[in-house]
């Protein structure tokens, strides 16, 4: 498709909705690259688990006012749960990564044979029709059990961690992170409908973003 | 029928619009979550009860020990390969096996096994191993059938063989021990390794052209023992650790990963190949491929909460007990089905969505061996993995073939690649009947066999 055959509104379209996709997008990413690290140090707190457990130490500190998290002491117990806690804000946040990445399987029989704006629309109606609402929903819903566990006071059975309303909210923040960063892909993926050229910009984008 | 159709129609339409999506290559992951939400509503079932999904995705995703194992594995198969460990691997092995026809097929199949494990998903595992192993080969000047055929069956044998992400999964969900089912799969996977290489060493010897020796002027000028020790003996007692640990108890799956993950920095370490970028590009892309992986859970829980409460566990108990088989005609049936949907479905959507619905109905079929509980699961898992395997290679609808396609960059036609699997996919049907009619093969190792 040519410059010539674009109607301007098109064109004016595709750069708003760029533009409004790409601090979205961006931002999924940057968070992604970050939360990355957290495997080696979820690494590390099993390794660390294994050594205390091949000594015989249980108990590593203990001190006299409660802090967040750790409440007042911390053992191999806080350590094991400490794992999940990373693991579970890792893959909450990578799945926003994937996404950006589009590293989440498709079965791309049809799908590799559409073009670059047939693929764009299967993935703003999927996102439209199906991600979004699944992330807002379950976060909404999610919120009741964060609140019980604040009130409740939970914390760890086997006196690891306290204050499991911390990570019980990751669940929800981090669906609503999916869906923002859904949005992003929906306004990228808009442009490239408006204006079939864009895909050429994003697909650079993208490369770049896999070796950044 | 009529009656049954209108009791499940709504389970049935679930299903159906799966499918539907699937094929219109959105991701499953999110498709399975939005359907769920999307036919909860339609159900009119009550929004209180969708509020558990969150619940259940705490604790079978974020809770889950097990689920740390398949992010450290993932690690571990990552920094190998990205570290070139894997490749001077591949380099050595055929130096040991140059002299015989074959032998760099031989040493494909061997890296497929130590290798692919850890990689995840089948089509990264196909492709770590084409781009390593097939430009050695055609230069060497393999012919395509040979070299295309030994890199998609052993690049898919990973996730049979121990320490498979593969088999963690399936020990999640069907509430089975991690340590028996790698103990269940190990004879098998060996078994299916074993015929791969006496396909390949018999075929290489009936026609020697299709697999030429090494020009052995330009390999490395270590001596031969000493680059052994140097790039063998490291990943081999790597996975002798991790697996050793696991099949003896003395570490939880986790554990192991763990030490196999350490243990994957510190071979990199060693042989120099250790940096910054190495390091950071292993770290980003493992925590992509896992957040794919358990999305694809959190997903499946969603819409398993809403499938079942549709009555959709029924209306599957009613379709396979309906046709009124034996317990080995179901046992084929959801072979046959399964089989059909690997050409479809990665083998995560597979484990997460078909074997939790199957699972029940298994369990109370008896086999006639006194085989039950958690004996009768292992060996089923196991039946399903070797299923898996065989369908993702078997032509023309093939998962791993397609990915294979993708990295020869037109040097080789599909149907090159088809014909190249056809042995292979005949090797996997004999594994497979080998281990359904001798359940012996897969039990005795865990020590399950009653």
């Amino acid at each position: 498709m040519t410059r010539a055959t674009l109607a301007p509104w098109r064109e004016r379209g595709a750069a708003v909705c760029a533009a409004l996709g790409r601090p979205l997008v961006g931002l999924g990413l940057v968070v992604g690259r970050i939360s990355s690290w957290l495997l080696l140090l979820v690494m590390l707190a099993v390794l660390t688990t294994v050594l205390l457990n091949a000594l015989g130490v249980n108990e590593i500190g203990r001190w006299d006012t409660k802090i967040l998290l750790f409440g007042d002491a911390l053992t191999i117990n806080s350590i094991t749960e400490l794992q999940w806690h990373l693991f579970g804000i890792l893959t909450l946040l990578g799945g926003t990564y994937a996404l950006h990445h589009d590293t989440h399987v498709r079965v791309d029989l049809v799908y590799h044979r559409l073009s670059p704006q047939g693929r764009a629309i299967v993935d703003v109606i999927g996102h439209l029709l199906m991600l979004i609402p699944f992330c807002l929903l379950i976060a909404w819903l999610s919120k009741h059990f964060v609140t019980m566990s604040y009130i409740s006071n939970e914390q760890s059975n086997y006196g690891g961690l306290t204050d499991r309303y911390l990570i019980k909210a990751m669940l929800p923040l981090g669906l609503v992170f999916l869906a923002v960063g859904a949005l992003g892909q929906v306004f990228a993926k808009l442009a490239v409908i408006l204006d079939p050229r864009s895909a050429e910009a994003d697909s650079i984008a993208d490369e770049g973003a896999t070796h950044g | 029928m009529a009656e049954f159709l209108s009791e499940y129609a709504l389970a049935l339409l679930m299903v159906v619009t799966l499918l539907a999506g699937i094929f219109s290559g959105y991701p499953v992951a999110f498709l399975l979550g939005g359907l769920g939400i999307i036919f909860a509503f339609i159900g009119d079932i009550p929004v209180p009860f969708l509020g558990t999904v969150g619940s259940r995705i705490f604790g079978g995703v974020i809770e889950n020990w097990l689920m740390i194992a398949i992010l450290l594995f993932v690690f571990m198969g990552l920094m190998l390969e990205r570290s070139g460990v894997a490749k001077r691997l591949l380099l050595t092995l055929q130096r040991l096996f140059g002299r015989t026809h074959g032998g760099l097929a031989v040493s494909v199949a061997i890296l497929g096994v130590i290798m692919a494990a850890s990689t995840g998903i089948i089509g990264a595992s196909v492709v770590m191993l084409g781009l390593l192993a097939l430009p050695v080969m055609m230069k060497q000047g393999y012919r395509a059938e040979m070299a295309c055929g030994v890199i998609a069956a052993s690049g898919t044998l990973g996730i049979l063989i121990p320490p498979s992400i593969m088999l963690v999964l399936m020990g999640s969900i069907l509430q089975i021990s991690v340590g028996a089912l790698f103990k269940a799969a190990l004879l098998p996977g060996l078994l299916l390794g074993g015929l791969y290489i006496a396909y390949l060493l018999i075929t290489a010897r009936i026609r020697p052209d299709w697999a030429p020796l090494a020009d052995m002027n330009d390999v490395d000028p270590t001596p031969l023992p000493l680059a052994l020790l140097r790039d063998l003996l490291g990943p081999f007692v790597l996975i002798f650790v991790v697996l050793g640990s696991i099949m003896a108890g003395i570490a939880t799956p986790t554990e192991a990963a763990a030490i196999g993950a350490l243990g994957s920095l510190l071979l990199a370490l060693a042989m120099r190949s250790l940096d910054f970028a190495t390091l950071r590009e292993a770290v980003r892309e493992t925590s992509r491929t896992s957040a794919m992986i358990l999305f694809v859970v959190i997903g499946a829980t969603c819409f398993s909460v809403v499938f079942k409460r549709l009555g959709g566990d029924y209306m599957i108990e009613e379709l396979i007990t309906g046709t009124g088989l034996g317990p080995y005609g179901l046992m084929l049936l959801i072979m046959g089905l399964i089989f059909v949907l690997g050409f479809f479905l990665e083998w995560i959507e597979i484990s997460f969505v078909v074997l939790p619905l199957v699972a029940p109905v298994v369990e109370v079929l008896d086999f006639g061996y006194g085989l039950s509980g958690q004996g009768l699961l292992v060996w089923f898992a196991i039946l399903v993995a070797i299923n898996l395997q065989t369908s993702f290679l078997t032509p023309p609808f093939g998962y791993a073939l397609f990915y294979l396609k993708g990295i020869t960059e037109g040097q080789v036609s599909i149907l090159t690649i088809y014909r190249s699997i056809i042995p292979f996919v005949l090797l996997q049907v004999t594994g497979l009947v080998l281990c359904m009619v001798f359940p012996a093969l897969v039990l005795w190792l865990p020590g399950l066999m009653p």
